[in-house]
């Protein structure tokens, strides 16, 4: 078949199941030759006279694929986009919002920081833990480009960004940090980990899942076509 | 540098007495400050990941070398080159200034050696425009609110959006979140019986306590909060002649009831006798780079009926000490050569 496209999905969790179900829902059956875990799939989009080839990766990975070339098309988090490399994010067009992933990234702080419920909190505590402890105060983070450039806008001094791989919610709880930026959609995960955002002002972005587009694909025949699925 | 007028500049100022010095093309990011710089850096990390950051502006820079340096007696400095910012890539500078200056002439020296440098660029009009952050932190100073408030303010000055973002805060008295604060009561009360030193993600319950009843007892919201906006608002807004500035000044501190005495070194300049020079006070003129601590000001020229600034200055007494270096008090300004 001619025209073979590379579709990026998420590899695992909420967003790979309401990825898949936008093909569920067209009725187009993604076929793995090595079962479920197979982390490539075809797809045969028939009508359009296309052959699509389905590759599952960490959401984070799909976008730098995407660039890079691997993909023409991804769906991943607005988020992970906004965090990426300039250089990544020129590569890239957001083709659609996706009505699913809705997520708020927030500097989050314990909830026994009664004391720090704003921004200007952050820099005054900062401000403090500098001149009583001689050390920044610390943020972890997986999105250390998005909190630096909030933090700075912020006009908050004296603080280093952790970055964090996972569990960053553990991170306030063994004192590895004194607040996060962290992703909270239902908060339920931040309730049960003492923690809380910052309502007020400390919101950085508002993020949902997005269909992306390499703009090196933009030029592909039949990209519209498969574009028009999302 | 390929302007023109780099030569005449550099030859007018060595004949005032400024000398020149070589500065390092490299900064620690740790000695910048402000949103408006710190955006813009092109910054790297050394082998013992140290940040380090191509220079975005030259005055921090020679003060940085200056305040290095044993010299504690007056000194002239002129300097020139590159700085280099993410938004404007590299912009050519020149610089002058005079440190372990503690004479309010400095002042005046500065400014009228700004004019001869602007004079040396362009046959334009000129436009000076003079402010003073001391004489905002002294309105700040009157106004019932509590001393975070007026921080808050001072401190975030140089960056307009945000300023503003908190003064309409301080206006409707937001400064916790009302939802929060019943839940967040009762665990004050429970934590109070914890012990005081125990540890939560870094800090001690003591002085998150302390701080809270800070917040919420000790300086707490007032009711003011809306006519100290409404006071601050209109001070920014006081732009006139030099001449009149120190009577409208008056004016206005009687009329809003602040005991503000308008001290001889807010005006450098008195009267307007610069030819082909406008001088004006402006208490909004505050400069994007967060070095300055009294003394501000700017010039301008007239293009296409906009002004465009291309020379900035001030007093910066406090900023070595504040970067952890020797305390230096200097008067400066720099051009840049479009």
């Amino acid at each position: 078949m001619k025209n073979e496209f590379t579709i990026i999905l998420p590899s695992k969790g909420r967003l790979r199941e309401k990825s898949l179900n936008i093909f569920k829902k067209k009725k187009l059956k993604i076929l793995s030759a090595k079962g479920e875990r197979d982390l490539i799939g075809h797809v045969n989009l028939k009508k359009f006279k296309i052959g699509a080839r389905i590759l599952y990766l960490h959401a984070r990975e799909a976008i730098t694929e995407l660039a890079n070339g691997t993909g023409d098309i991804c769906v991943s988090g607005m988020d992970l986009l906004k965090d990426s490399d300039p250089n990544i994010q020129k590569k890239i067009k957001v083709y659609k919002s996706l009505n699913f992933g809705h997520a708020d990234l927030f500097i989050c702080s314990p909830i026994h920081f009664l004391d720090c419920q704003t921004m200007l909190d952050v820099s005054e505590i900062a401000s403090d833990f500098i001149k009583n402890k001689k050390k920044p105060l610390k943020i972890g983070t997986k999105y250390k480009r998005l909190v630096e450039k909030f933090l700075i806008e912020k006009n908050v001094k004296n603080v280093e960004i952790v970055e964090s791989k996972g569990a960053t919610e553990a991170m306030c709880r063994l004192s590895q940090v004194q607040l996060i930026g962290e992703i909270v959609s239902s908060g339920k995960t931040l309730f049960s980990n003492d923690l809380r955002p910052l309502k007020k002002d400390g919101l950085i972005l508002k993020s949902s899942a997005a269909c992306m587009v390499a703009k090196k694909s933009l030029n592909k025949k039949g990209i519209k076509k498969v574009l028009s699925l999302f | 540098m390929k302007s023109k007028n780099f030569s005449k500049i550099i030859k007018a100022l060595n004949s005032k007495g400024f000398k020149n010095i070589e500065l390092d093309p490299v900064i620690e990011t740790k000695y910048i400050r402000g949103v408006n710089l710190k955006k813009y850096l092109f910054t790297f990390n050394d082998d013992k990941g140290v940040s380090f950051s191509l220079r975005p502006d030259l005055s921090l820079m020679s003060l940085i070398q200056f305040s290095k340096t044993k010299k504690y007696n007056k000194q002239k400095i002129t300097y020139s080159g590159e700085s280099y910012r993410k938004n404007k890539n590299i912009r050519s500078q020149i610089g002058w200034e005079i440190y372990n200056s503690n004479n309010q002439k400095d002042d005046y020296e500065v400014i009228k050696n700004s004019i001869t440098v602007f004079k040396k660029i362009t046959k334009k009009k000129g436009y000076l425009k003079i402010g003073n952050l001391e004489l905002f932190s002294s309105v700040l100073n009157q106004l019932h609110i509590p001393s975070r408030w007026k921080q808050r303010l001072m401190l975030n000055i140089w960056n307009k959006k945000y300023f503003y973002e908190i003064l309409s805060r301080l206006e409707t008295n937001k400064d916790y979140d009302e939802d929060e604060i019943e839940v967040d009561k009762k665990l004050f009360y429970k934590m109070k019986k914890l012990d005081p030193n125990q540890i939560i993600a870094g800090r001690s319950i003591k002085e998150i306590l302390a701080r809270f009843d800070l917040k919420i007892n000790k300086d707490p919201r007032t009711p003011e909060g809306k006519k100290s906006a409404k006071i601050i608002k209109r001070f920014l807004k006081i732009k006139c002649s030099i001449e009149k500035a120190p009577k409208i000044l008056a004016n206005f501190f009687n009329e809003n009831k602040l005991n503000i005495k308008i001290a001889d070194n807010y005006f450098p300049i008195k009267k307007n006798k610069i030819k082909n020079f406008s001088v004006e006070f402006c208490a909004s003129e505050i400069p994007d780079v967060q070095i300055y601590s009294s003394l501000v000001f700017s010039i301008s020229f007239k293009s296409k009926k906009k002004l465009t600034k291309i020379l900035n200055g001030g007093r910066f007494d406090n900023l070595s000490s504040s970067l952890g270096l020797r305390p230096c008090k200097a008067v400066g300004a720099a051009i840049t050569l479009i």
